[in-house]
């Protein structure tokens, strides 16, 4: 037993014994709710946090308030960092996917740790629903309780990130919780892995913890671990995953009691209060600084097509979402949000819940404008945000899945961001413009076991199942700023942890499978003066298995999510190419080539026999793969900033011999010509050949285009007629359907009563 | 190649470092292609300098895990990181020799603090380690760095008004007062100087001019006025930050491996170290905070205090199951490894001309649970026997051992031996002892410190408020002098802070013990 | 206060000539230079040919400028395309890519948009879709939603300060 459990025991007696009489756990012997409404009700009332117009603290002592906050925050960081160890997943462990917060007994957060920091506010809402719900009297919230959420509804952002919160009291009162979070590496879903896109409701989502008690005393109750046991395809990394989280919560609890110890409880509670009204303002003040006030709109489209792979027939359709952002970046620092416009919520796993997409707001705010690591949630009361219920971005269903938002947030933040990139640029700080990114969508899961000769030495305890689950789509294609090309397959928006991972250590978990390679995706660099960053490609094969499923999402596939900026264009899309019952053995022991890539795509079935299959979409549902099939994958590039023809002609060169261009690209995109030794590297510019090919691109610009007016009237005929995709149609009628506001505006702008959709 | 007539140097990793981890095994191998032959030629040439000056000592570099190597030794990439772990093992020596268990070693240099420990007489090998942001598969000595120094800049964040410390920094260019240099940012330094603890004269011996009225100027101007505090609050706030952030740094690595500050001594040195000792050791309560008289050249110091050694690591990845049911197999398979291992220690100092007889062998392996990916290195020397090798009883040993050391570094929640062990790399050190330095060991004088040795006052900011501190140069104290503060000692290539309410006794080692008074402790 | 050396980076910023070092490690960490929009828009107007004021940069080309005729949006080869309150793409011409072919130009196969619908490789014949589905859920359903999403409602009242 350690100091910290016979305090535990000794705190929970002491709260015991103050409820026995009637106490509260609050402050000054409030109830949770009360703090709670309170905080609301000044908050709204004032325009401060907490009705906090002075920071005493903070101006008493500056030195004292930094000194507080940067042990805190290190006290976050390192449970974070020791945590980490102790997981399973490389997901976690590798990449780093998992992130501490401290929140103030009524649920706000105080700071957070590195990580998957699209958590500020998801633990709050979890915490406010669990305030709300009464747990205080009902439940009960005492000294070495542990609770467990992952419900999205609830506050989390998608079902396969999980989170132990620990309530931390000193002297009979709640001052803070903790919540530790870790993205698992298979959730129990419909279909193996973290991100299943087969999914047509909640109940095949997986495991939910909804905000539930799951342990005492420090320690988990039996029956939620035999819960955990049977939950999920990988009861090994669950468990470790969940011993990593509780330990790093532990952790945090010891440094605030320490803090508390040295400064004084309240010292320490005012401080927290402080410290999230700083937020708010420092959120404002960063804003007034940043951007340029005034109104931005753009559109990004998801699609999902599900027609042919479907496997109930509520899925087998092809649909199209529609994501319209408009946000207000106002004068005095607040922002707001508008995604009126927004298809509905369907049958599929990509509905997000509210708190889901501002998660996502936090990801991008925090790396744009909030990126020093003191941001809290003062941050978030200075935002509004309208979500249309019932749409994608704010189901109102809770029996849909709302298991992979990231399938409406990822398309649905490349608007966000390129508004506030047009705010930046505004504002003269162009270094800060990101026109987009590659969606980190495109991740590789399924699972397997292995044959019995390979299982034989493994535990039984561990078992022969492996999943499937690398994280390296935490790599992707940055879109380019206004000053430089993006980052090439260095860059990740969702996962800034920006890593590929060490192949050998994926291979160490997913035992079964076999990476054939890894290398640059030539023409997947959005084009422009500035080219987005490029993404890569790999090849997988399966190798002593018994059984096998692999699948993979590929966001954008058939159609692009948007544009590029000032005249730069999207970087290319993805889509799926797979081998099954091939030669591969023999090529092995023959010592010939086999494939590494499919650079230009179609080269892949040059170097392998078999039952090739290639499809523009990606391949969402698991498929079984035989010992020695071969899936091909590949992460995407970002969008691209500017006129192609700006891109200097040396960039370009320097592009083909890098192979991020092909020379057939750069000629007909870039106009750049000439002959390409790929053996040496070495590109042999054309100097007056280019000069007339940009000419001719030029002339070919001149006729090809037409005026406004044209354009125009070519289109509204087609609106009328509805003579486009019936995708596209129906996606059309949905947002019309969704939105009055919407389907008024669209209208005025064609100037028609109705469409032909 | 041969057929072809050509000369092309190969290397291969799955010869020379046939690890797990494709990613810092290629970057390594890259780092010993690239780097290794001009390092190589370098040494030689120190070699046949010394020579020329009638040295028959050899050459040997420091390894970043512990031991030096000759110029020959087949993978210098080991050499990496001399210079900072150089202190980590001066560390060591120290603790040895005054019989120190645990020991965190603080090292605050121009533009980072880097800090070690040495827990019961060992320090921690870390494997992922990164060197100029690529990923490297390089056994460092567990080591922590915060990029924090002396020269840091100081900025004021206009959006949140708050003070930001580095990580850029001035470097070896000091700061804003630094006459002869065009530093436009004040620094960390500048405020020690507008503190009054450094002593403008003798920067570095004089050889850097230094300002204190433009610090001043320059703390004022960026720092102070846009927080609209007074300028030496300011200054030192920016010091407590600073302090603050580097005792945080330890506090973290120290609990992040399981242990408490009250169980270590805490060394510090570098050229800031001893400067800031008493700032960054406040609200930790280490059992005793020493500061070496050699500080300022503890690394180089801790080089020479190195064995030679021949570090050789080899991935096994070999299962063992929860019962133990194969461990005869296992430790089959890993005596294999180890001999092999064992074979090339020897043979390099069989190269180097070293008498085999002087050899000792030293193995360990690096352990995880199975399904956890971060092993710990356990030492297995103890068991190894150098005829047989490992037993299947040794191995449930080595077990047991591993699982000592994984309750001490992570939390007792986190245990799992219900899933087997997998044991990840076999390490082979072969070493040979080196002729050591000695610590000075010299006859206790007085505690007044000779008349001779007092420069004058000088004040100083302290606690809000100024105080005349005694100003000492350190060359004329003597063992059994006891240094009482407000007191600056004063060297040409660094500064002890002995601020008020401490005092510094000298002991008979030439150590001083930074004691905060009234919290007890009879050093002498 | 713009320094020279300010002016420089912002010229080098505005020409794509910064060099990767200076933007990572001096202009793009905190704290940013609090006469950028002053010191952009002043060299924006030296390097333009024309004489209006520039208000603000919308991208590369095209300009926020003051006029006679009240603020319009103006490109640096001269053209005025319209009021600032007016959509200048209005006023642009327009080329679209839809066909495979045009797409093509641009990009590999496979790495561009589909022509509907998607397909596999062997060409299957397309098929209608089905109406999409739009909400769902029973009136008792939407109630516990309400209950639950009560707690998460975004702030949608403006703070004032």
């Amino acid at each position: 037993m350690s100091i910290e459990n016979t305090k535990v025991g000794a705190e929970k007696r002491r709260v015991t014994d103050k409820r026995t009489n009637g106490g509260e756990i609050g402050w000054d012997d409030q109830s949770l709710q009360r703090m709670l409404a309170d905080t609301e009700r000044l908050t709204e009332e004032t325009g401060y946090y907490r009705g906090i117009e002075d920071l005493a603290l903070k101006e008493e002592d500056r030195f004292e308030y930094e000194r507080l906050y940067s042990r805190l925050r290190g006290a976050l960081v390192s449970a974070r960092e020791t945590a980490l160890h102790v997981s399973a997943s490389p997901i976690v462990r590798e990449i780093g996917e998992l992130c501490f917060q401290i929140y103030t007994p009524e649920g706000d957060s105080i700071a957070v740790s590195t990580g998957i920091i699209v958590h500020v506010h998801t633990g709050s809402l979890a915490i406010k629903w669990m305030i709300d719900q009464d747990y205080e009297h009902d439940r009960g919230i005492e000294p070495g309780d542990v609770f467990c959420n992952n419900d999205n509804d609830l506050g989390n952002v998608h079902t396969t990130d999980v989170h132990t919160i620990v309530p931390i009291f000193h002297d009979g009162e709640l001052v803070a919780w903790a919540d530790g979070v870790t993205h698992e590496a298979d959730i129990g879903g419909a279909s193996q892995g973290h991100t299943s896109i087969v999914h047509t409701s909640r109940f095949e989502d997986g495991i939910y913890a909804t905000c539930e008690k799951i342990g005492e005393d420090d320690e988990l109750y039996q029956d939620w671990k035999v819960r955990g046991e049977r939950a999920t395809r990988t009861p090994m990394y669950w468990d470790l995953d969940e011993k990593c989280r509780l330990a790093g919560c532990h952790m945090i609890r010891e440094a605030v009691h320490e803090i508390i110890e040295d400064v004084g409880a309240e010292t320490f509670k005012q401080f927290t209060r402080e410290a999230v009204e700083e937020g708010r303002r420092t959120m404002e003040s960063r804003v007034q600084e940043r951007l340029f006030p005034g109104t931005y709109r753009s559109t990004s489209f998801a699609a999902l097509p599900l027609e042919e792979e479907g496997w109930k027939p509520e899925q087998k359709q092809d649909t199209m979402h529609h994501l319209p952002v408009e946000m207000e970046i106002r004068a005095d620092g607040t922002m707001s949000l508008d995604m009126e416009g927004t298809s509905s919520q369907g049958d599929h796993s990509f509905n997000a819940a509210e708190g889901s997409m501002t998660g996502g707001l936090w990801v991008s705010l925090t790396q744009c404008l909030l990126h020093d690591g003191k941001v809290n949630d003062g941050s978030h009361y200075a935002l509004e945000t309208h979500f249309p219920e019932g749409s994608l971005t704010n189901p109102d269903d809770p029996q849909l899945s709302f298991h992979a938002p990231w399938g409406t947030i990822m398309p649905a933040f490349q608007a966000v961001w390129e508004n506030v990139s047009q705010g930046f640029f505004a504002r003269g700080f162009r270094e800060e413009v990101v026109t987009g990114y590659s969606e980190t969508s495109n991740s590789v899961q399924g699972g397997g076991t292995l044959m019995e000769s390979m299982a034989q030495i493994i535990p039984d305890e561990v078992g022969d199942y492996f999943p499937v689950s690398p994280f390296d789509l935490s790599c992707q294609g940055l879109g380019a700023s206004a000053v430089r090309d993006g980052l090439d397959y260095g860059y990740a928006m969702w996962n800034p942890e920006s890593d590929m991972g060490d192949i050998e250590e994926w291979e160490l978990v997913q035992w079964g499978t076999q990476y054939l390679s890894r290398q640059i995706k030539t023409d997947s660099a959005g084009h422009g003066k500035y080219r987005g960053g490029s993404g890569w490609e790999g090849v997988m094969t399966v190798m002593g298995t018994d059984d096998c499923t692999l699948y993979k999402a590929s966001q954008p596939d058939v159609t692009f999510s948007k544009a590029g900026m000032s005249g730069g264009y999207p970087g290319s899309t993805k889509y799926a190419v797979r081998a099954h019952d091939t030669d591969l053995a023999d090529r092995a022991r023959e010592g010939d080539p086999y494939p590494v890539g499919d650079t230009p795509p179609g080269t892949f079935e040059e170097h392998i026999d078999g039952d090739v299959t290639r499809t523009h979409r990606g391949n969402y549902f698991p498929k079984e793969y035989d010992n020695h099939d071969v899936m091909h994958f590949q992460m995407g590039g970002g969008p691209g900033w500017g006129d192609p023809l700006e891109r200097p002609v040396p960039k370009v060169v320097g592009d083909v011999e890098d192979e991020v261009y092909s020379p057939d690209t750069v000629e007909s995109v870039y106009g750049v010509v000439g002959e390409f030794d790929e053996k040496h590297r070495d590109f042999d510019l054309d100097e007056p050949a280019t000069e007339a090919a940009r000419e001719e691109i030029r002339e070919r610009r001149r006729e090809a285009s037409e005026t406004f007016e044209e354009f125009y009237e070519r289109e509204r005929e087609r609106v009328a007629d509805g003579d486009v995709a019936d995708v596209v149609a129906g996606m059309y009628r949905d947002a019309f359907d969704m939105s009055e506001a919407f389907e008024t505006e669209f209208h005025d702008f064609w100037d028609l009563d109705g469409s032909g959709f | 190649m041969a057929e072809r007539g050509e000369a092309v140097p190969v290397w291969l990793s799955s010869e020379q470092k046939p690890i797990r981890g494709e990613v810092p095994r290629m970057n390594t191998l890259v780092i010993e292609a690239y780097a290794a032959e001009p390092s190589r030629k370098q040494l030689y040439r120190v070699d046949d300098g010394f020579a020329e000056l009638g040295s028959e000592a050899p050459v040997r570099v420091l390894t970043s895990s512990g031991g030096t190597v000759a110029p020959e030794h087949d993978w210098l990439a080991d050499t990496m990181l001399s210079g900072p772990i150089g202190g980590i093992f001066g560390g060591e020596f120290v603790a040895e020799e005054l019989g120190i268990d645990n020991l965190v070693c603080s090292d605050v240099g121009g533009t980072s603090f880097d800090v070690g420990l040495i827990t019961e007489g060992h320090y921690p090998t870390r494997w992922d380690q990164s060197l100029a942001q690529f990923m490297v598969a390089i056994p460092m000595t567990a080591m922590d760095t915060i990029g924090s120094g002396t020269g840091s800049y100081v900025r004021v964040d206009r959006a949140s008004e708050r003070i930001e410390v580095g990580p850029e920094s001035a470097g070896y260019e000091v700061g804003y007062s630094n006459r002869d240099a065009d530093v436009d940012v004040v620094t960390v330094t500048d405020c020690t100087l507008a503190l009054g603890y450094l002593n403008p004269e003798s920067f570095l011996g004089g050889d850097i001019p230094v300002d204190r009225d433009v610090a001043l100027e320059g703390i004022r101007e960026q720092v102070a006025e846009p927080l609209g505090e007074d300028v030496h609050e300011t200054a030192r706030g920016v010091l407590d930050i600073v302090e603050r952030d580097m005792s945080n740094e330890l506090r973290g690595l120290i609990l992040g491996l399981g242990y408490s500050p009250e169980n270590y001594t805490l060394l510090s040195y570098g050229g800031g170290g001893p400067l800031h000792a008493a700032g960054y050791s406040r609200g930790l309560a280490f059992q005793d905070v020493i500061v070496p008289q050699w500080a300022a050249a503890f690394s180089a110091f801790g080089c020479a205090c190195a064995d030679a050694a021949y570090r050789y690591d080899r991935s096994v990845d070999e299962i063992l199951q929860p019962d133990f049911s194969n461990a005869s197999s296992v430790a089959y398979a890993l005596n294999d490894s180890l001999e092999d291992l064992r074979e090339r220690a020897e043979d390099a100092f069989d190269r180097d001309g070293v008498d085999p007889d002087t050899v000792e062998f030293r193995p360990s392996l690096r352990i995880q649970y199975l399904g956890m990916l971060d092993d710990l290195e356990v030492e297995i020397g103890e068991v190894y026997d150098d005829e047989e090798g490992l037993s299947a009883e040794d191995v449930e040993t080595v077990i047991d051992r591993y699982e000592a050391k994984f309750d001490r570094v992570f939390k007792r929640a986190a245990k799992s031996p219900e899933n087997g062990y997998q044991l990840t790399m076999a390490i082979g050190v072969g070493v040979a002892p080196s002729p050591k330095p000695t610590i000075p060991d010299e006859e206790l004088q007085g505690e007044t410190p000779p008349e001779a040795a007092h420069t004058g006052t000088r004040d100083i900011y302290w606690d809000d408020d100024w105080h005349a501190a005694d100003l000492w140069r350190m060359r004329r104290l003597e063992p059994g002098n006891r240094i009482e503060g407000p007191a600056v000692v004063e060297a040409p290539a660094t500064t002890i802070l002995v601020p008020p309410g401490y005092d510094a006794p000298l002991d008979e080692n030439r150590i001083y013990h930074l004691r905060e008074q009234g919290t007890g402790g009879d050093v002498l | 206060m713009a320094s020279e050396t300010d002016e420089r980076q912002v010229a080098q910023l505005i020409d794509g000539e910064i060099g990767w070092s200076e933007l990572r490690n001096d202009v793009l960490p905190d704290p940013k230079d609090g006469e950028r929009f002053e010191v952009t828009r002043r060299l924006l107007e030296e390097r333009v040919d024309f004489e209006n004021p520039i208000l603000l940069p919308l991208n590369d080309h095209l300009y926020a400028v003051g006029s006679d005729r009240g603020r319009i949006v103006k490109c640096d080869c001269g053209q005025e395309f319209c009021s600032l309150d007016e959509n200048w793409k209005h006023h642009a011409r327009v080329r679209v890519r839809e066909a495979e072919a045009d797409h093509r130009e641009i990009y590999p196969e496979y790495q561009t948009s589909t022509p509907s619908p998607p397909a596999t490789r062997s060409g299957r014949a397309s098929s209608p879709t089905s109406t999409p589905s739009t909400r769902s859920g029973s009136g008792s359903r939407r109630r516990t939603h309400d209950r639950i999403q009560r707690y998460n409602r975004t702030n949608h009242t403006r703070i004032h300060l």
